[in-house]
């Protein structure tokens, strides 16, 4: 009986598979003209350049569009890009198989940053990992506080500037 | 006989008299790790349950930005300690798209070889763990005696039980020994009335039943929404598998299903674990079959220098979606390594799969979930 | 028994002075023999645990198959430090364990080993171990109070909760075999069910009520699969969490000597007690009681544990009314002249 149970639950791959970043493009450039996705030099990555104002508004889109349906939530980091922060988020679909990143830029101090947690609840821990590791305050964020290092920890650890002890000691050698 | 303290200290506020809070870890026998879950408790339902983390953050993403690409391989080991050849996979990967290095066939043949033993392993010690919680403790040895026999393989293939370091950039590091094919069909046959037996001891036990199913459900639009991914995912019934989705390595040669669950309790994605091991079976037992003849890895400079930009890969490991985004500025150090850890987006749902849910269940949640605190905290 | 030791002090000493040296000696030989069998019961669990785990137990100390291992846990519990957390009640704390104790080891006065070889016959047998029986509830309240601990409060509670919801459907189906036997004398109970009419085979009664028991007997016991107050994996780790040394030794000798008690009043209820072919009663009594013991950590090594509420619906809602239903079907049985007391 239990057996006959879990012989069910095994479905033959009526699976969607991936869409390359062109195609990805494509999708997106018929259903929302007005963003102008481009693809990464190596033909793999399908992306996104968006204000940070208009973040949410571009990821509410992303998702509730018929066509596009970007449902999953990947994750969410930042890059330091020297004079200035770089949000990442990446966005899959597992109806389409499409996958798209969001690209955003943001100073290095001073500007916070939109919090996607009203759009994705899977944006909740990575936001907080983002301001543990940069220092990037996310406006709206239901629960902004360190995640991964002690509440005490001073600084900002994935910031180029931040010189961690090894390296430091490295270089006196 | 006096009495010298107040009744009054043992009970909670009087303000929130019916909430009591209760601190479950840092160390305790069933987080699977340094996991501090802190529940707000309504008598013996859960009102809220916060877990705190970081009690094994390594910072490995910041010393990727100190050493090269090859230095860093075997850090990425540690970081799913349970499943390591799948981060390694993931990694090398990633390099491998940002150096545009391309990977022999056999070797590519052996990695999928060596991750589906991996996946059998991890599987088989989730299976043990997850019967030790609740109290079927013969479980927890049977799981570990046929765990045993698969890490023996990759034993012979790496000289390693638990971080393999086998993965290199460009290929693997040894081939195969002789003998592979009948260690792994042997094993194949094995496994299969061992996954059997299981089923009829544990699996299909009424004590266990009522206790993992209804229990702990993870609907399908939460799933997506948090981005969980892997066996929970598809235990809610959403059909998923990076191996099918965007393969790699290879796998578009093998056949095999991707189970799912039906309405994302824990026997669902306890129930899509085990199928998953009969479909790496089967997965194995193709790939050692048909193992072609050829190098195992392509030459790759010790310091290697990738062209600037960046590249994304990931696998389906045992845990979940495991990602690895790799930026690189020309030089030999990587300029941004982000590592997605399934674990740490499944720990982050456990506040809302918990909520409403009895103390009691928070166990079996949580050895459902299966997380490892070293993919979570990195 | 009592009169066998009373003729042997008899040689020595005038007739009231050995009847009391007799009683001294029948207790001394009860504790004598728990203590030899809960040792011996502790070995025997280590090493069914380890065959149904595919490995070997105790090896090593006291070669071969480590027969002296639990000589040596004993020592290395009487060594222990004897911690009590500052905050706790004192006199609570200490008298808890030995509230748990002495009526598991009271117990044995009844239990009959072969014809004569019984402390006292009470002719209210099974009535006395039954009431003796609910006592030990009582210890674990006090142990898990006087911790001054929150959790092992909650322990102790939850282990309340669950032994006195067992302990109903355990009398019930004793009920049900006192109105089958119309004695509550434990020789007279063995007596009714000579020479082969063991009361598990009177159907339909016999087996019914031989499950219940088992069943209520397990969760009494705080034995896997219900062993949630003991639950080391669970968030709660149980009433005796803070008790080091010789108390918490007490507690686990309470523990064993239950298990073993219960198992003896099932072999006697149920399965015919000390009778069997030859003139070997005790090793019959013994044959039976160990296969049952056997099959409680069968139990223990193979299921996992019942959740909390599962575990009270199970006392509440199946076994109670099943007992009720089976003492009603003795009172039947009886009424249409299948046992009953006779003459």
């Amino acid at each position: 009986m239990f057996d006959q149970e879990m012989k069910q639950n095994i479905q033959q791959s009526s699976h969607p598979t991936a869409l390359s970043a062109e195609a990805t493009g494509e999708m997106i450039a018929r259903a929302l003209p007005d963003l102008k996705p481009s693809i990464s030099s190596a033909g793999q990555i399908c992306r996104i350049q968006v204000p940070k104002e208009s973040l949410v508004e571009v990821a509410e889109t992303l998702k509730g569009h018929p066509d596009l349906r970007f449902t999953y939530f990947s994750f969410m980091s930042a890059i330091d890009r020297s004079d200035h922060f770089e949000l990442v988020y990446l966005l899959q679909s597992p109806t389409t198989g499409g996958s798209v990143w969001l690209r955003s830029s943001m100073a290095r101090d001073g500007e916070a940053a939109p919090t996607l947690t009203g759009v994705y609840s899977g944006a909740g821990w990575h936001e907080r990992e983002a301001y543990d590791m940069f220092g990037i305050v996310f406006e709206g964020h239901p629960d902004l506080r360190t995640i991964l290092l002690p509440e005490d920890f001073q600084g900002h650890p994935l910031r180029k500037d931040f010189v961690a002890a090894y390296d430091f000691l490295a270089e006196r050698q | 006989m006096t009495v010298d303290y107040e009744v009054q200290e043992m009970l909670p506020e009087p303000h929130e008299f019916h909430e009591l809070e209760l601190n479950m870890g840092p160390q305790h026998p069933s987080t699977h790790g340094v996991l501090r879950l802190l529940l707000t408790l309504d008598s013996e339902v859960i009102l809220k349950a916060q877990p705190h983390i970081g009690y094994l953050h390594r910072s490995f993403e910041k010393f990727a930005e100190g050493m090269t690409y090859t230095q860093f391989l075997p850090y990425t080991d540690r970081l799913d300690y349970v499943s390591a050849i799948t981060n390694e996979f993931g990694y090398c990967l990633a390099a491998e798209k940002l150096a545009g290095i391309e990977v022999p066939r056999r070797a590519q043949y052996l990695r999928v070889i060596a991750a589906e033993l991996q996946r059998i392993a991890s599987h088989l010690l989730f299976v043990a763990t997850f019967g030790n919680d609740l109290a079927a403790v013969t479980v927890f040895l049977y799981g570990f005696r046929d765990r045993e026999r698969v890490i023996d393989i990759l034993d012979s293939l790496s000289g390693q039980r638990l971080t393999y370091h086998y993965l290199r950039l460009g290929g693997v590091m040894a081939d195969a020994v002789p003998g592979l094919d009948r260690k792994v069909l042997d094993l194949v046959d094995y496994l299969i009335p061992r996954l059997d037996e299981l089923d009829e001891l544990f699996t299909n036990n009424v004590i266990f039943r009522r206790r993992t199913e209804n229990v702990g459900i993870l609907t399908a639009e939460q799933a997506l929404d948090f981005g969980v991914s892997g066996p929970n995912l598809r235990g809610s019934g959403v059909a998923w598998d990076v191996r099918k989705a965007d393969p790699y390595s290879s796998y578009q040669d093998f056949e095999f299903d991707v189970p799912t669950g039906r309405q994302g309790d824990c026997f669902d994605r306890y129930a899509v674990r085990i199928e998953e091991m009969r479909q790496s079976l089967r997965i194995l037992k193709q790939a050692v079959e048909g193992l072609p003849e050829g190098e195992i890895r392509t030459k790759v400079s010790r310091n290697l220098k990738p062209p600037a930009g960046e590249a994304y890969a990931h696998v389906e490991g045992a845990r979940g979606d495991v990602g690895f985004f790799l930026i690189s500025d020309g030089s030999t150090n990587p300029y941004r390594l982000k590592i997605r850890g399934p674990s740490f987006i499944h720990t982050m749902a456990l506040e809302t799969i918990l909520k409403g849910w009895k103390i009691a269940d928070v166990i079996a949640v949580l050895g459902s979930i299966d997380i490892v605190l070293g993919e979570v905290d990195r | 028994m009592t009169d066998l030791f009373q003729r042997l002090w008899g040689h020595f000493f005038g007739p009231k002075v050995s009847l009391v040296l007799a009683y001294l000696t029948d207790a001394v030989a009860i504790l004598v023999f728990i203590l030899l069998t809960v040792m011996f019961l502790i070995w025997l669990e280590r090493k069914v645990a380890a065959r149904f785990q595919n490995r070997l137990g105790p090896m090593r100390v006291g070669r071969p198959h480590g027969w002296l291992q639990s000589v040596a846990d004993v020592l290395k519990l009487l060594l222990k430090e004897d911690v009590i957390p500052t905050k706790a009640d004192r006199w609570v704390f200490t008298l808890a364990p030995i509230v748990v104790v002495v009526p598991a080891i009271l117990i044995w006065v009844c239990i009959p080993f072969s014809r004569n070889l019984v402390a006292k016959d009470l002719n209210i047998g099974i009535f006395y171990i039954i009431s003796l029986a609910s006592l030990g509830v009582l210890g674990i309240i006090m142990g898990g109070w006087a911790a001054n601990n929150k959790y092992t409060l909650i322990g102790g509670l939850r282990s309340a909760a669950q032994m006195i919801s067992y302990e109903i459907p355990l009398v019930l189906s004793v009920v049900a075999v006192v109105v089958l036997a119309g004695t509550m004398d434990m020789n007279g109970l063995v007596a009714r069910q000579a020479p082969y009419r063991w009361f598990v085979f009177w159907v339909p009664v016999g087996p019914l009520a031989f499950l219940i028991y088992l069943t209520a007997a397990v969760a009494e016991t705080n034995r896997v699969p219900f062993d949630l107050p003991e639950a080391e994996s669970e968030l709660v780790s149980g009433f005796h969490t803070e008790y080091s040394g010789m108390k918490f030794g007490f507690f686990f000798l309470a523990e064993f000597t239950n298990m073993f008690a219960v198992s003896a009043i099932a072999t006697t209820l149920f399965l015919g007690g000390w009778l069997g072919p030859g003139n070997l009663g005790p090793l019959w009594f013994l044959i039976k009681t160990y296969a049952i013991v056997f099959f409680i950590m069968w139990l223990r090594w193979t299921l996992p544990r019942v959740r909390g509420d599962q575990l009270m619906k199970l006392a509440w809602k199946v076994l109670l009314p099943s007992s009720l239903v089976v003492l009603f079907l003795a009172s039947v049985m009886v009424a249409v002249g299948f046992g009953g007391a006779r003459g």
